[in-house]
């Protein structure tokens, strides 16, 4: 370790910087390759290396054999299903780019690193896809990937994208992306990890004990106080003890706004959605920004009972929904300065479509 | 940086050279125009090529910048295209550490380089980039005494010496409160509205602000950003979106309308302000909604 160089910073890295790091190990990394000097580092580099130079067998040397692997909209644990899903989405996507915009990291108890990745991508969909056929059209998309990494692998992962946002550019409607996903029976791991999620959500339980160990207290406090605040308690009219005036927050499906009445639009619109929702705190990753600002990742999850307010959705109405969320804030003097928040609300739709069989969202 | 970023996005409009913008870029910078957002070599090339065809290369008629020490610069140039019979303004909102620039914000007035490069009044839009989808989610648009509002006053930490008169000319828009216009503007100021070559006076101005308030109800204004030349000490650049309800035959719609305004000052008074509206954007956004600017 004893290396005087910050940890890696993406925000304002030339490629080339990010590719060609100098200078020592800044994060201990035991049992990772020499060659890292960091976990962004790491992070950065391996996605690189598997997405935009398109070495998908490179899982094998950065998955574990058995890795959980968490999404909206599926589940994997197995290394062997990492590579063959990353080369089914490369030849949907042939010319998909992972432009790495942050990592938020954090050393856990057992000295694992978790890291949370946000990545825009942009992607031509040149082949058949799980939104349908091919539409030749492109897109852009933010995803958040939540990784434990251990000894030069990555151990677990909890993946969430902003599919409707995706879809939408792509000229698919959300709901019909959702109706040819849910054709795809899920499989039974995917359905009782959902479930159980679900009621662990349901009640009030945190994915961990100890998430709070080896944060600061201040901006743990502040994070529990949103969940709390504004998706538990909707509390709207506090906004302003969370965003700046001008904060600007980015939601699913292309949720814009600036300010505190836009901000409230999104929270109330979206929360009415699944009234009686629960969220929970299930993992929070904290790092400086510059002198005064801190980046702060994360990882929530939400349980409730579904309110359509989309006509095509009402006979859904009252079946349980679930959300697996990502949260990027920027926060300057103990407020937030601008955020990005993603889950899959394409999937989310699918897994709805899936409790009703041979049933189909009109 | 300053002087270097005008030359820079200046040269890819006057000469195509888009090597210089190249090197200035991150891998993970961001240059949006028409609200669409490009990311990459490949989607930021394709906007300039996409131009530069379109238009061919302009002669800069007419510069304004404002820059603070922030990272934040806006650069108004006032272009006339080699295939247009009209120039047009465009104003570049850029974040930048000195060294590369993170994102460029592009406000094109589309309404006048539509006239200009004549053809039917489709053309342009077949061109022009597809806005990202956008959902604004419905608010509350009152400004209760209670409820939280950003005035220009909450952009700076030490208040620069005119911000009375940013805070009047905000209040133009936010509170309709019209008759700042009186006050705010010299005799002989030149004010600058989308889709129109030349400046008018603050009676044309009136009449432009009351008809956009008038045309979309439950409007909310809010600034995102501001800048402050503090070198200059009299400009100002302002990045802000009006909000409203449109009815029309297929129902109520809300729409977002993006503005950039930079203002030149004089003896606290408004000296010059040009307003940039992307006209054509708006209406490939909200495609069964029509507003007149």
């Amino acid at each position: 370790m004893a290396s005087e160089l910050p940890i890696t910073q993406v925000y304002w890295k030339t490629l080339d910087e990010l590719l060609h790091p100098e200078g020592k190990r800044r994060h201990e990394l035991e049992g990772f390759d020499d060659e890292f000097v960091d976990i962004v580092d790491y992070i950065i580099r391996i996605t690189h290396r598997i997405w935009e130079q398109k070495d998908i067998g490179l899982c094998y040397d950065y998955y574990a054999k058995y890795c959980p692997v968490h999404t909206l909209g599926g589940y994997c644990d197995d290394v062997d299903v990492v590579v063959q899903n990353t080369l089914k989405t490369i030849a949907a996507f042939p010319d998909r780019s992972l432009i790495g915009e942050n990592v938020v990291w954090s050393k856990e108890q057992d000295g694992s690193y978790y890291s949370s990745h946000r990545i825009t991508s942009v992607m031509t969909n040149k082949g058949a896809s799980e939104f349908g056929p091919a539409t030749g059209t492109t897109g852009r998309v933010t995803t958040i990937a939540d990784c434990v990494c251990k000894e030069n692998r990555i151990v677990y992962e909890w993946l969430m994208r902003d599919n409707s946002f995706l879809v939408k550019q792509l000229g698919i409607s959300p709901i019909d992306a959702a109706n040819h996903q849910a054709k795809a029976a899920a499989p039974k791991e995917f359905t009782s990890w959902i479930n159980n999620e679900y009621q662990r959500v349901a009640d009030k339980q945190a994915f961990a004990d100890d998430i709070a160990v080896g944060v600061d207290p201040d901006v743990f406090q502040f994070m529990t106080d949103w969940i709390d605040t504004l998706l538990n308690r909707k509390n709207l009219n506090q906004l302003a003890q969370f965003y700046h005036l001008n904060a600007k927050v980015q939601w699913p499906g292309g949720r814009r706004a600036v300010g505190m009445p836009g901000i409230s639009g999104i929270f109330t619109q979206w929360l009415a959605q699944c009234p009686d929702a629960h969220a929970v705190l299930d993992h929070i990753a904290v790092v400086p920004f510059d002198d005064d600002t801190i980046d702060v990742a994360i990882r929530w999850s939400l349980a409730g009972k579904l309110n359509p307010r989309d006509t095509e959705l009402m006979e859904f109405a009252g079946l349980p929904q679930f959300i697996l969320a990502g949260s990027h804030m920027r926060i300057k003097h103990n407020k937030v300065i601008q955020e990005w928040t993603v889950f899959d609300e394409v999937a989310s739709i699918a897994n709805l479509i899936r409790q009703l069989p041979n049933r189909s969202a009109s | 940086m300053d002087k270097i970023a005008f030359d820079v996005i200046s040269g890819i409009y006057t000469e195509g050279n888009l090597q210089r913008i190249r090197h200035l870029l991150l891998h993970s910078s961001s240059w949006q125009q028409g609200q669409f957002t490009a990311y990459g070599e490949s989607q930021h090339s394709r906007l300039w090529i996409n131009w530069l065809t379109q238009c061919g290369v302009s002669d800069i008629t007419r510069v304004c910048q404002v820059d603070n020490d922030l990272g934040r610069s806006a650069i108004l140039l006032e272009m006339k295209p080699a295939k247009s019979s009209l120039p047009t303004r465009a104003i570049f909102w850029l974040h930048h550490n000195g060294e590369h620039i993170k994102s460029v914000d592009v406000s094109v007035d589309t309404h006048l380089l539509q006239d200009g490069l004549g053809g039917d009044s489709g053309a342009l839009a077949t061109w022009w980039p597809n806005p990202d989808p956008l959902i604004i989610s419905d608010y509350d648009q009152q400004l209760h005494p209670k409820t939280a509002h950003a005035s220009p006053s909450d952009f700076f930490e030490s208040l620069p010496s005119h911000i009375s008169v940013l805070e009047q000319w905000w209040e133009v828009w936010q509170t309709m409160q019209l008759s700042h216009i009186w006050q705010l503007y010299t005799p002989d100021s030149d004010i600058f509205l989308p889709g129109k070559v030349d400046s008018t006076s603050a009676d044309g101005l009136f009449a432009f602000v009351s008809q956009q308030l008038n045309q979309v109800t439950r409007h909310y204004c809010q600034i995102e950003d501001v800048i402050f030349d503090q070198q200059a000490d009299n400009r100002f650049a302002i990045k802000w979106n009006l909000e409203g309800d449109v009815r029309t035959e297929t129902g109520v719609h809300r729409v977002r309308l993006p503005f950039m305004s930079l203002l030149e000052l004089d003896q606290g008074k408004i000296k010059s302000e040009y307003l940039i509206f992307d006209q054509i954007a708006f209406n490939k956004q909200f495609k069964e909604v029509s507003l007149t600017l």
